[in-house]
């Protein structure tokens, strides 16, 4: 298992996790970004792995659930994918104990993080305000910035790029818009030739 | 873009709801201030009443100029706040080297 590897300097929450890992661009991602979770993400992945079955209708969020965690989970476990996992001490424990775990992990080793990845709006907002009041440098993005990296670095087309935002669109619904909107207006990119106008209306 | 002023009007069958907001206030203390009730009301409801799709179409609809930042803001409250701080961040993330993440 991963866990002692170099610790990489974007953390990533469940989520964000598994919204990557249903995306065409997955492979890509676990083989060329330095990725770093927590144990108790991993725990939250293998309790949606085990709790959504396999043979869940396909694109259903049971499906997204099962598929995507496992996917994470046999990249954790390869040691050939650069994305390692530490451990949370004290552990945080509730509905949002991954979350936690992430800003625990940010608020004790500050220095080892740039950026913070997460799925949900509202956490973005409460880590970005935890990151103010203790004037910290990290960064908080939603997890198109892991596409993104892709496409700044020439490992995707704008196209892939564009169709990987459109697929986040489609599965996630307000969230997914919240984090492709921020992406093409912060870049900026034009998706318009590529996302089918209906995800938009 | 739709041009709005605090003294628009909105009109509607109120029903018992006339008869229960003059009772109240008349025997509150000091009266309570119906507009500003309905106002805050209405506010509420319609922010309840947005869906995914919804929000998706009123966003697009601002960023196209067909509706106000106000009427946006109205609606969204924070979730608009938080959308532009994203977009701030992801503006800051796209002038940093990314190569840097490469493993």
């Amino acid at each position: 298992m991963a866990t002692d590897g170099p610790e990489y300097p974007i953390l990533v929450d469940t989520d964000a996790l598994v919204a990557v890992a249903n995306s065409p661009l997955w492979e890509l991602i676990s083989e060329h970004i330095g990725l770093t979770t927590t144990n108790v993400c991993q725990h939250e992945l293998k309790r949606h792995r085990d709790e959504n079955r396999a043979s869940a209708s396909e694109g259903s969020r049971p499906y997204r659930l099962h598929h995507g965690s496992a996917r994470v989970l046999e990249a954790i476990e390869d040691d050939e994918t650069p994305l390692t996992r530490v451990v949370s001490v004290p552990r945080p424990h509730g509905a949002d104990a991954g979350e936690q775990s992430l800003e625990q992990q940010l608020v004790q080793h500050p220095e080892t993080v740039d950026y913070v990845v997460l799925m949900d709006a509202h956490g973005r907002r409460s880590i970005r305000r935890k990151i103010q009041d203790r004037d910290l440098k990290a960064h908080v993005v939603p997890p198109t910035f892991l596409f993104y990296i892709l496409y700044d670095n020439d490992l995707i087309s704008r196209e892939e790029f564009c169709e990987a935002c459109a697929e986040l669109l489609e599965s996630e619904g307000w969230t997914g818009y919240q984090a492709v909107k921020a992406a093409w207006e912060g870049i900026p990119v034009d998706c318009s030739d590529v996302v089918d106008s209906d995800l938009l209306s | 873009m739709s041009q709005s002023s605090y003294d628009d009007t909105i009109k509607f069958r109120a029903g018992t709801l006339k008869e229960a907001a003059n009772e109240l206030d008349s025997i509150h203390l000091g009266g309570i201030n119906i507009s500003e009730l309905a106002r805050a009301g209405l506010t509420e409801m319609l922010r309840r009443t947005l869906t995914d799709e919804d929000k998706i179409a009123l966003y697009e609809h601002y960023k196209g100029g067909e509706i106000s930042e106000e009427a946006t803001r109205l609606l969204l409250g924070d979730e608009f706040d938080m959308l532009e701080e994203d977009t701030e961040e992801f503006a800051a993330a796209a002038e940093e080297d990314t190569s840097r993440y490469l493993a």
